[in-house]
C-alpha cells in the first residue's frame, strides 16, 4: 500500500514539475514582447546595423528593468549613426557597472572628439583624472587635442614625453608644424605683384591666373599707350581704365590668394593629424563583442 | 502510459500557444502595413521572422517588407527584400510576381536598363506561362519613366490600338520641340530657334547682339582697326553667337521637360490604371 | 590619397548609413523630371540686384554659359559689394574676372559645387582670415 501511495506521489511530483517548467517556457519564449525576447530581438537588430529599431528595443525593456549593457548599446547605436550628441547623453546614463563606467566614458570622449569639441574633450578627460585616477592612453588624447584647435601648447620636451617611442617622431613633426606653420606672407604676395602683375599669384602657387592677370593687364595697356600716342584720347582713357581694373585687382587677388594657400596647407594638416589619430583609435580601446 | 500521454497533450498545447503567437504577430504587422504605418510594419515583420523557426512566412512576410520599403520610396531596400522574398518562392507564379515588381521598383527608380533587362530575362524564361500583354505594359511604363514617349508608344500599341497610355505617350511626342532643329537654326539665324520654341523677346534681342557685333567687327577690319576686330570678334561676337544657339537648345530641352512633368504629373494622380 | 583615406574612414557610417536611421513615412509618388534652377542668390541690395537684373536680362540670358564658377560673375560682384563696399567688392570682382579668363583654364584648386561648376564663394576673398572656409576637393560642396 505504502509503496503504490509512494509511486503516485512521485508521478505526481513529475506531473508538477513538467507543468510548471512548460509554464515558464510557455511565458518566457512565447511571448515575443517579453523582456528576454525584447533583448534577444534588440541584439539582432544591433548587429544588423538596424540601429533605431534596437534602439526601440532596448528602451522598451529599460522601462521595465535597468540593464548598463542595454544602455551601452543604446548609446553605441547612437554614436555609430554619427549622432554624437545623443550618444554623449545616452552614455552619461550608465551609472552601476564599473567596466562599463570606463568604456562608456573613453567613448563619451570619442564623440567629443568626432564633433570636434576639443575643450569639452579635455574637460572629460580632466573629470575622469580627478576620479578614476591618471590614464596613459587619455593623457596621450589629451595632450594630442591640443594640435587640433588653437590651444597653447607647452614647451616641446614636456609636450612630446607623453607619447610612446615609436610615435614620438611624428607627434614632434607635427609640434613643429603647430608652432612655426609654413605659411607665405599676403603682403610679400601683393607687393610683388606690384611690380610685376601675376607674380604674386604666381608666389601662391597660382601660376596660370598669374600669367592671365600679366597678359590681361599687359595688353590693356599697351592698347592704352597706342590710342594715346595715336591722339586717340578716348578709346586711350578706356583701355587705360581696364588696364587699370585688371592691375588693382591682381594686387587685391594676389594677396587673397596666398590667404587661400595658406588655409590649403592648414587644411592638409589638420586632415594628416586626425587621420593619424584615427588610425590609432584616439589611443583608447573602442568596444568589442557587442556582437558574437 | 497515461504519464506519457500527458506529457504529449501538454507539449502539444505549447507548441499550439507558439503558433498561435506567430499568428497573432502576423495579424499585428498586417495591421499596421494596412494602416500604412510602414516604419511600424517593417519592425513587426522582422520580429515574426526573428522567432519564426519554422520560416512558414518567409516568402509573404519579406514582400511585405519589400513593399512597405517600396511606400517609403526607400528603392534601394525594396529590392533587396523583393530579391529575398524571390529566393523563398515555392511556385513560378511567386517567381513572376516577385520579378515583376522588382522591374515596377526599378521603374520608379529610373533604372531603366535594370528594368528592360529583367522584363527581357522573364520574358524568355516564362514564355508559356505569363501574358505577353503584361511583359509589353511595364516595357511601355519603363520607356515614359525614360521620356522616351515614341518607344512606349509602340509597346502600348502591341497590348492594343487605342490604348489610353499609347494616346497620352502620342500626345506628348507631338507636342515636344526638336531640338536638333531648334539647334539648327539658330546656327543659320541667330535667335530663330528660340523663336520656334516660344521665346520671343530672347530670340529678338540675341539677333539684335549677333548683328551689332557683327557690324562692329566687320567695321573694324574695313577700317583697319585689326586689332579691335579681332577682340570685338573673339571675345564679344562669339560669345553672343554660341550664347544664341546653347539658349535654343537649352529652351527646347527645358520646354520638353515641362511638357513631359506635365504628363508625369496626369499619370501619377489621374491615371487609373496599373501603375508602378 | 591619405586625405581620400581619412574621408572615407571619417564618414564611414555617413557613407554607409542604412535608410532606417532615421523614421520615415509614406512617400509622395512623383514620376517627374528635375529642372535645372535658377542662380538665385542672396542679393541684399535693392539698387545692386536692380542692376544685376538688367545685366542678366540684357546681356548674360543671351551671351550662354560661360561662367565656369557657382556662384556666377555677376551674383559674385553683386554679393562683394553688398558684403564689404563699393570698392572692396569692385577689387573683388576684377580678380574673380581674371580668374574667370584664366587662358590655361588650371582649375584644380576649386572644389566642385553640387550644380558641377567651381565653387568660388566671396567669402574667401574678403581679405579676413576668419572668413575663409577652405572645401575638401574630394566631395561635393552644397
Amino acid at each position: 500500500m505504502c509503496a503504490i501511495r509512494l509511486k503516485r506521489a512521485s508521478y505526481l511530483l513529475i506531473l508538477i514539475i513538467l507543468i510548471v517548467t512548460n509554464n515558464l517556457f510557455a511565458q518566457t519564449s512565447n511571448d515575443l514582447f517579453s523582456i528576454n525576447n525584447r533583448v534577444s530581438f534588440g541584439n539582432y537588430l544591433f548587429c544588423d546595423r538596424d540601429y533605431i529599431r534596437a534602439i526601440d528595443e532596448f528602451n522598451a525593456v529599460l522601462k521595465k528593468e535597468w540593464n548598463d549593457s542595454l544602455q551601452f548599446k543604446i548609446a553605441t547605436s547612437y554614436y555609430r549613426m554619427g549622432m554624437f550628441d545623443k550618444s554623449i547623453f545616452e552614455f552619461q546614463k550608465i551609472n552601476s557597472d564599473a567596466n562599463l563606467i570606463m568604456l562608456a566614458n573613453f567613448e563619451s570622449i570619442r564623440s567629443f572628439y568626432m564633433i570636434g569639441d576639443y575643450n569639452n574633450l579635455r574637460d572629460k578627460i580632466s573629470n575622469y583624472f580627478a576620479v578614476m585616477g591618471e590614464s596613459h592612453k587619455l593623457s596621450k588624447l589629451y595632450n594630442y587635442s591640443l594640435l587640433m584647435d588653437d590651444s597653447e601648447l607647452p614647451e616641446k620636451s614636456k609636450y612630446v614625453i607623453h607619447f610612446n617611442n615609436d610615435e614620438k617622431e611624428k607627434i614632434s613633426n607635427y609640434y613643429d608644424w603647430k608652432t612655426n606653420p609654413p605659411y607665405k606672407s599676403p603682403t610679400k604676395g601683393a607687393l610683388m605683384s606690384v611690380f610685376i602683375p601675376g607674380l604674386g599669384k604666381a608666389y601662391a602657387g597660382e601660376v596660370g591666373d598669374g600669367i592671365t592677370a600679366f597678359l590681361l593687364t599687359g595688353l590693356f595697356t599697351y592698347l592704352a599707350v597706342d590710342k594715346f600716342q595715336n591722339d586717340n584720347t578716348t578709346s586711350g582713357w578706356i583701355f587705360a581704365s581696364i588696364a587699370t581694373f585688371f592691375y588693382a585687382g591682381n594686387i587685391y587677388g594676389s594677396a587673397t590668394a596666398v590667404q587661400n594657400y595658406n588655409a590649403g596647407i592648414k587644411f592638409n594638416f589638420d586632415n594628416e593629424v586626425k587621420l593619424y589619430l584615427n588610425e590609432k583609435d584616439q589611443f583608447i580601446p573602442t568596444p568589442k563583442h557587442l556582437c558574437n | 502510459m497515461k504519464l506519457f500521454f500527458i506529457n504529449i497533450l501538454i507539449f502539444s498545447i505549447s507548441t499550439i500557444i507558439v503558433a498561435q503567437n506567430i499568428d497573432d504577430q502576423k495579424e499585428y504587422a498586417d495591421s499596421l502595413f494596412i494602416a500604412e504605418k510602414y516604419f511600424d510594419a517593417i519592425t513587426e515583420y522582422k520580429r515574426l521572422l526573428y522567432f519564426d523557426k519554422t520560416n512558414s512566412f518567409n516568402y509573404e512576410v519579406n514582400l511585405r517588407i519589400a513593399r512597405s520599403y517600396k511606400a517609403g520610396a526607400k528603392y534601394g531596400d525594396a529590392i533587396k527584400f523583393y530579391s529575398m522574398a524571390k529566393n523563398n518562392c515555392k511556385t513560378d507564379s511567386n517567381i513572376i510576381t516577385t520579378e515583376l515588381e522588382i522591374v515596377r521598383v526599378n521603374i520608379l527608380r529610373k533604372t531603366i536598363p535594370e528594368a528592360l533587362k529583367s522584363l527581357d530575362a522573364i520574358e524568355s524564361s516564362y514564355a508559356g506561362e505569363i501574358d505577353s500583354s503584361i511583359i509589353n505594359y511595364w516595357r511601355g511604363w519603363a520607356h515614359i519613366m525614360a521620356d522616351d514617349w515614341d518607344l512606349a508608344s509602340i509597346e502600348f500599341a502591341k497590348i492594343k490600338s487605342d490604348h489610353p497610355l499609347k494616346k497620352i505617350s502620342d500626345e506628348v511626342e507631338s507636342e515636344k520641340y526638336s531640338v536638333a532643329f531648334a539647334k539648327i537654326s539658330s546656327f543659320i539665324i541667330p535667335g530663330s530657334g528660340q523663336v520656334y520654341t516660344g521665346n520671343y523677346l530672347s530670340g529678338i534681342m540675341s539677333l539684335g547682339w549677333n548683328v551689332l557685333w557683327g557690324y562692329l567687327t566687320i567695321n573694324a577690319f574695313m577700317t583697319e582697326r585689326a586689332v579691335e576686330g579681332i577682340l570685338i570678334g573673339g571675345l564679344l561676337w562669339t560669345r553672343f553667337y554660341k550664347g544664341n544657339f546653347q539658349n535654343a537648345e537649352k529652351f527646347a530641352i527645358e520646354k520638353n521637360k515641362e511638357i513631359s512633368n506635365k504628363a508625369y504629373e496626369y499619370l501619377a494622380k489621374k491615371y487609373i490604371g496599373e501603375k508602378p | 590619397m591619405r586625405i581620400t583615406l581619412f574621408i572615407i574612414l571619417v564618414f564611414t557610417n555617413i557613407v554607409s548609413a542604412q535608410t532606417d536611421w532615421i523614421r520615415w513615412e509614406k512617400a509622395e509618388v512623383d514620376y517627374s523630371i528635375e529642372v535645372d534652377g535658377e542662380d538665385n542668390h542672396g542679393d541684399s541690395s535693392s539698387t545692386m540686384s536692380i542692376l544685376k537684373d538688367g545685366y542678366s536680362f540684357l546681356i548674360s540670358d543671351l551671351d550662354g554659359d560661360n561662367c565656369p564658377f557657382y556662384p556666377t560673375c555677376s551674383s559674385f560682384y553683386v554679393q562683394s559689394v553688398s558684403q564689404t563696399n563699393i570698392v572692396k567688392g569692385t577689387l573683388m570682382f576684377a580678380d574673380r574676372f581674371t580668374r574667370d579668363s584664366n587662358l590655361f583654364k588650371t582649375h584644380e584648386h576649386y572644389p566642385i559645387h553640387v550644380s558641377g561648376k567651381l565653387y568660388d564663394p566671396t567669402d574667401n576673398y574678403q581679405l579676413e582670415d576668419s572668413t575663409i572656409i577652405f572645401y575638401s576637393r574630394e566631395k561635393l560642396v552644397k
